[in-house]
């Protein structure tokens, strides 16, 4: 019997900081064969994958033992590392964006990848590099070797990213979140490939992500990681099916599910409500770039959406869909270039001195990231205290209750008060950003993506929290994601956007139920359901729509 | 370990939650950079140098423009530390007072230039009218070297301190206004700002609340880097003779008088040379240490 | 990168012509009257205007200023009042020392950077790291006049092997083993500053991108540190480096004029001092002008030089999300 392609067994990792990132992780590979290793932030997934390949950050301890077809890697020197890397072992990242050199060509990071190992040169390599590019299905290989990364899409630049961990035909392929910055259709499309290399090529392949729905789609067998432990492995359709350890089914029940197509009734529209609606875009159009460059693209291109009292409106769509723009517009962030916005029935750019004040005063906003929503400077206090300060709303000693009132509602204990940002953990931060848009008793909330930098244990936390105080406060909210799921979990509405337009708008359980645009059904299908039957049954349906 | 992940009613007390692994230091401020290595080593040299000037009169063993019978330009000795100059002075006594030349322009001309510059920056940067102008005039300001600046100065002003304090302020001015208006963009768009400004308060509440305090810490950096500078100004021009004026003394000036007798009385110059240095020295570690605090 | 051009070509003209307004009215408001320094104090009133006429300074000030841009377009730069001889003689003569000075310097200081910096990478030993950091320190803290007379106490007075100052005697082209040692003391003091300050941004520039994950995508295809360093890191490193050459030849043109003083070396910036202290119009604002002018082209052909570095600006984008 041959050695496993990679055998690991009692991993530890440590720095000289906190607590180990790994305790023990063993995993075995077999030949040609898909593991997902999953977990939260801090389960130790990336660093186990960079301990196979010999790049552990500087002041990282490990020990335990990584056996490649029964060579121990562990604890090699540099040099016979570098022999390995690329090799015998390559590694896919997480974010095309910077994961190539921006300043030299397609061709040349190729030719440099085969470099690395002495295999072939000049005519060669060139040749080599047109077959890679070929073999991670980009079109005109000849003529993208001479491209800039930046004259690529994000889904063609991880494919190059591949084609360079493919160049010297490695055994094993680690790839760390290698669709998490992607668009759905575009991750749909890589994990796709992915599968037709190993199938093609026999490479064995590690996957690392936190999103079920990606293992489903991939993995033949899953390892699930939590504080640098196993907590289970299992073959992919057992552990869906019958998942033994409690930490797995939490993860799993943290998912949230979009509606499965067919099992939805047919949802009346619901009639024109009376009354002014809480937000109104009218024939809105917003462009980017500055008219003396002489390049003016519209961010976003006619649209006319209404919101009423106590709603959720969802905004879904992939990158440069215009989402974003939509809700900042709402908040007064950008400047129109055409038709109205009007809150609670006014027009808020067109509000001056005093009224626009008031105005302000029914409006929040809860930002994306929860690194930067509050002011380092500010403790978590006064950060919530802050529009009460600006409006001079109450006495000291109101404003004070108000404050413990609102940590309480977002289930922040009252010690919480004197900390800083710094001393608070992503989830609690948006959970402060929350409590510090909710000051005001707002009319309108504008939520800009605020769970997608969270795990999913705290995305659902936070969503649940967001739901129960809609539910109680009656505010209306502009609830904008790129996960259609979680946009199915809180919205009463959905608008589908795409460059700029509406594609489809209606009642949520309607649109993600019974899509009436093709172009939703087709994000819809992108999204990886977290259920290994559906691959199964849906696989080739899947291939054929990326062809 | 709890299994009641999704119940949020106390997630605060499961230990090891996943979303629990922030950061528990409290970063500290940067001023600590001081107190240790190289911040402690630039804080005891520029406190020396300070220390000295300020006690001038009272280990000035003459006074600095005192000429003592007889001793025209003799080496060092007991009586005269660094040696006398060719008009018999005491040039131990004449770098101290000559200190406090420099320390007039280090912690007066520097901080008001620094100060005109942030308001400049800080005022003009909010509006893209006003940006555009305070642009094109700091580009104008810095298109010229800074000595060649001074020259001119000069010839509108004539030589001396005074001279130096325009020159120090000019120079400046643009490098904090600069300074401020880049730390103003970044700041300005950062979410919290954003927040603040949704919810209504207004440019001055945004500016004095978010936008300054925020931008501090580069305009600290950059406030010992040209305090440091400010001493190679006041030498170069010193030395250049459209400084401070004699018999007034000042270390450049003192450098000057220096290299003239270079040949017959090769020490004259040596102990403002090595004050000079450790004053620029000083506060150079003080703004290597709080740079490197703030990047960490 | 042709629209870029047309973007870039004309502010730096407009700052061009602001400052030659500025330097124009700036000398004409120096406090000291240039007839009474040239005519005399018993000069007679007649004498006076005649002088005053000659100037051209009866007419208006705009038109003054107008004539002078024309002159300017001719290479017609006026004869200077007190040195005497044509502006033009004179500036030329001062500008090559100048510029050869200059030159030196930039080129010692770009070498010196290039290869303390890649080898401090390279190398990546605590040792080499606190050796440079400390010469780095030393360098920066050093005022130039320090230096020079350091150099000077050292090579040529304690140790006389060089030129204490001046030019080499017989021009740079006809000796150029005796032009190196005049050249070597000044240039050397000239670069220090700017060498060091190269070599702190270029260090930092080459660690910061070293952390980019393109690096770490190099590494993990089995490519060495060094070639990575060599081949990747320091192109990218190479756009913001030749902005800051940019500024830092600013400040080797002003600490030249201080370098020129200690080394009685005849350039620009002795010229500019006479002209000044001399009061001598036509010469301070051409050689003013001159320095302005030097500074805006460093700062477009840095620019320029840039944008060409980095094919994001230079072939726009073609990819979309």
């Amino acid at each position: 019997m041959t050695a496993p392609v990679l055998e690991v067994t009692d991993l530890a990792i440590s720095f000289a900081h906190p607590r180990p990132a790994v305790v023990s992780v063993s995993i075995t590979l077999g030949e040609a064969e898909v593991l997902a290793l999953v977990g939260e932030s801090g389960s130790g997934k990336s660093m186990t994958a960079r301990a196979v390949i010999g790049l552990l950050p500087e002041g990282a301890v490990a020990t335990g033992s990584v056996r490649l077809r029964g060579e121990e890697v562990l604890g090699l020197p540099e040099d016979q590392l570098r022999r390995i890397r690329g090799r015998r072992v390559a590694m896919v990242f997480q974010e095309p964006q910077t994961a190539l050199n921006p300043v030299r060509t397609i061709g040349w990071q190729l030719s440099e990848a085969l470099r690395a190992h002495g295999r072939v040169r000049g005519k060669a390599a060139r040749e080599r590099a047109i077959e890679l590019l070929r073999e991670v299905e980009i079109p005109d290989p000849e003529e993208r070797l001479g491209f800039y990364p930046h004259q690529l899409s994000g889904g063609q630049k991880q494919r190059v990213v591949l084609a360079l961990a493919l160049a010297n035909e490695p055994e094993l392929l680690l790839a760390d979140e290698p669709t998490t910055a992607l668009d759905v259709t575009v991750q749909a499309e890589i994990l796709a490939l992915l599968r037709r290399i190993r199938d093609r090529t026999g490479t064995s392949i590690v996957i690392i992500t936190h999103n079920m729905g990606v293992v489903a789609h991939i993995a033949d067998r899953v390892v699930v990681l939590r504080q640098g432990e196993v907590v289970e492995e299992a073959e992919t359709h057992e552990l869906f099916a019958r998942p033994r350890h409690s930490y797995t089914r939490q993860l799993l029940a943290a998912v949230p599910r979009l509606p499965v197509p067919g099992e939805m009734h047919a949802v009346p529209e619901p009639e024109d409500s009376a009354g002014v609606p809480a937000l109104e875009y009218d024939d809105v159009r917003v462009h980017y770039g500055s008219r003396m460059r002489g390049r003016v693209l519209p961010a976003v291109d006619g649209v006319t959406l209404r919101l009423d009292r106590g709603q959720v409106l969802g905004l879904v769509g992939e990158s440069g869909s215009g989402k974003t723009t939509l809700g900042r517009l709402a908040a007064g962030l950008v400047p129109l270039a055409g038709g109205r916005v009007r809150v609670g029935g006014e027009d808020l750019a067109a509000a001056r001195g005093r009224r626009r004040v008031d105005l302000r005063r029914r409006l929040a906003f809860v930002h994306q990231d929860p690194e930067a929503s509050l002011d380092p400077r500010f403790s978590i206090g006064d950060a919530i205290r802050e529009p009460l300060d600006v409006h001079g709303v109450g006495s000291r000693r109101s404003r004070d209750e108000r404050v413990l009132e609102l940590l309480d509602a977002v289930r922040l204990p009252a010690s919480f008060l004197q900390r800083r940002p710094r001393e608070l953990s992503g989830g609690q931060r948006q959970r402060v950003a929350l409590a510090r848009a909710l000051t005001l008793d707002p009319e309108l909330l504008i939520a800009d993506e605020p769970t997608s930098a969270l795990d999913v244990s705290v995305q659902a936390e936070v969503l649940e929290l967001f739901a129960s105080l809609q539910r109680r406060l009656g505010f209306a909210c502009v609830f904008i994601s790129h996960d259609l799921a979680v946009v199915n979990k809180v919205a009463d509405q959905v608008a589908v956007l795409r460059a700029g337009k509406v594609v489809e708008s209606g009642p949520a359980a309607r649109v993600f139920g019974d899509p009436a645009h093709e172009y939703t059904r087709r994000l819809l299908d992108a999204v990886p359901v977290p259920d290994p039957t559906v691959r199964d049954a849906t696989g080739p349906a899947l291939r054929q729509h990326i062809a | 370990m709890s299994e009641s992940f999704i119940d949020v009613a106390a997630p605060e007390v499961q230990a090891p939650h996943p979303d629990e692994q922030f950061d528990q230091r409290r970063r500290p401020s940067i001023w600590s950079a001081l107190r240790h290595g190289k911040g402690l080593v630039g804080v005891i040299l520029v406190g020396a140098v300070v220390a000295l000037g300020l006690l001038a009169p009272l280990l000035a063993p003459h006074a600095p423009t005192e000429q003592i019978a007889g001793a025209n330009l003799v080496g060092p000795s007991g009586a005269h530390w660094f040696g006398t100059d060719e008009v018999n002075r005491d040039i131990f006594s004449r770098t101290l007072y000559g200190i406090r030349t420099d320390l007039i322009v280090v912690f007066l001309a520097v901080p008001i230039g620094a100060s005109i510059g942030i308001l400049v920056g800080l005022v003009s940067s909010w509006w893209s009218f006003t940006d555009v102008i305070a642009q094109r005039v700091f580009d104008l300001v810095l298109a010229f070297p800074t000595l060649i600046l001074a020259i001119a100065l000069t010839a509108f002003v004539g030589p001396g301190l005074r001279t130096v304090f325009f020159v120090i302020i000019a120079v400046e001015l643009p490098v904090f206004g600069r300074l401020t208006r880049t730390s103003v963009r970044t700041v300005r768009e950062m979410p919290y700002v954003e927040a603040a400004h949704v919810v209504g308060a207004g440019s001055l509440w945004q500016l004095r609340r978010h936008v300054l305090p925020n931008s501090m810490e580069p305009l600290l950096v950059q406030l010992a880097v040209s305090m440091s500078v400010a001493v190679f100004i006041e030498g170069a021009m010193s030395f250049l003779g459209l400084g401070v004026r004699p018999p007034e003394p000042s270390l450049g000036s003192l450098i000057r008088d220096g290299v003239r007798n270079m040949y017959d009385a090769p020490f004259f110059a040596v102990g403002p040379l090595a004050v000079v240095v450790v004053l620029v020295l000083g506060l150079l570690l003080v703004s290597q240490a709080l740079a490197e605090a703030r990047r960490a | 990168m042709g629209a870029y051009l047309v973007r870039r070509v004309p502010s730096a003209l407009v700052v061009l012509v602001i400052a030659s307004f500025a330097i124009f009215a700036m000398v004409r408001l120096v406090p000291g009257d240039p007839v009474a320094t040239l005519a005399g104090p018993d000069a007679t009133p007649e004498a006076r205007a005649a002088i005053e006429a000659d100037l051209g300074l009866d007419q208006p000030l705009v038109s003054q200023y107008v004539t002078w841009l024309g002159q300017l377009a001719h290479l017609d730069l006026g004869t200077s009042y007190r040195i005497g001889g044509q502006v033009s003689d004179l500036v030329a003569d001062g500008a090559v020392n100048t510029i050869v000075l200059t030159v030196a310097a930039l080129v010692l200081a770009v070498a010196v950077a290039l290869v303390s910096s890649v080898l401090a990478v390279v190398l990546d030993k605590s040792w080499v790291n606190a050796a440079l950091s400390f010469g780095n320190t030393l360098a920066i803290a050093l005022p130039t006049f320090v230096t020079g007379l350091v150099l000077i106490l050292l090579f040529a007075v304690v140790f006389p092997v060089l030129p204490a100052g001046g030019t080499p005697p017989d021009g740079f082209i006809a000796r150029p083993d005796i032009a190196v040692q005049y050249l070597l003391l000044p240039a050397v003091c000239l670069a220090l500053g700017a060498g060091a300050a190269l070599t702190r941004f270029l260090t930092e520039a080459l660690r910061t991108e070293m952390r980019q994950p393109y690096v770490t995508t190099a590494r993990a295809l089995g490519i060495s540190r060094r070639r990575i360093v060599l081949t990747q890191a320091l192109r990218n490193a190479l756009p913001s480096t030749v902005t800051v050459l940019g500024i830092q030849f600013g400040t080797l043109l002003g600490g030249a004029v201080l370098v020129e003083a200690i080394f009685t070396w005849p350039g620009l910036g002795g010229l500019i001092e006479d002209a000044i202290s001399g009061r001598d119009y036509p010469l301070v604002q051409v050689l003013l002008l001159l320095s302005v002018a030097v500074f805006v082209v460093v700062q477009l052909l840095t620019d320029i030089v840039h944008a060409w570095l980095d094919p994001r600006v230079r072939i726009a984008g073609g990819g979309t999300a």
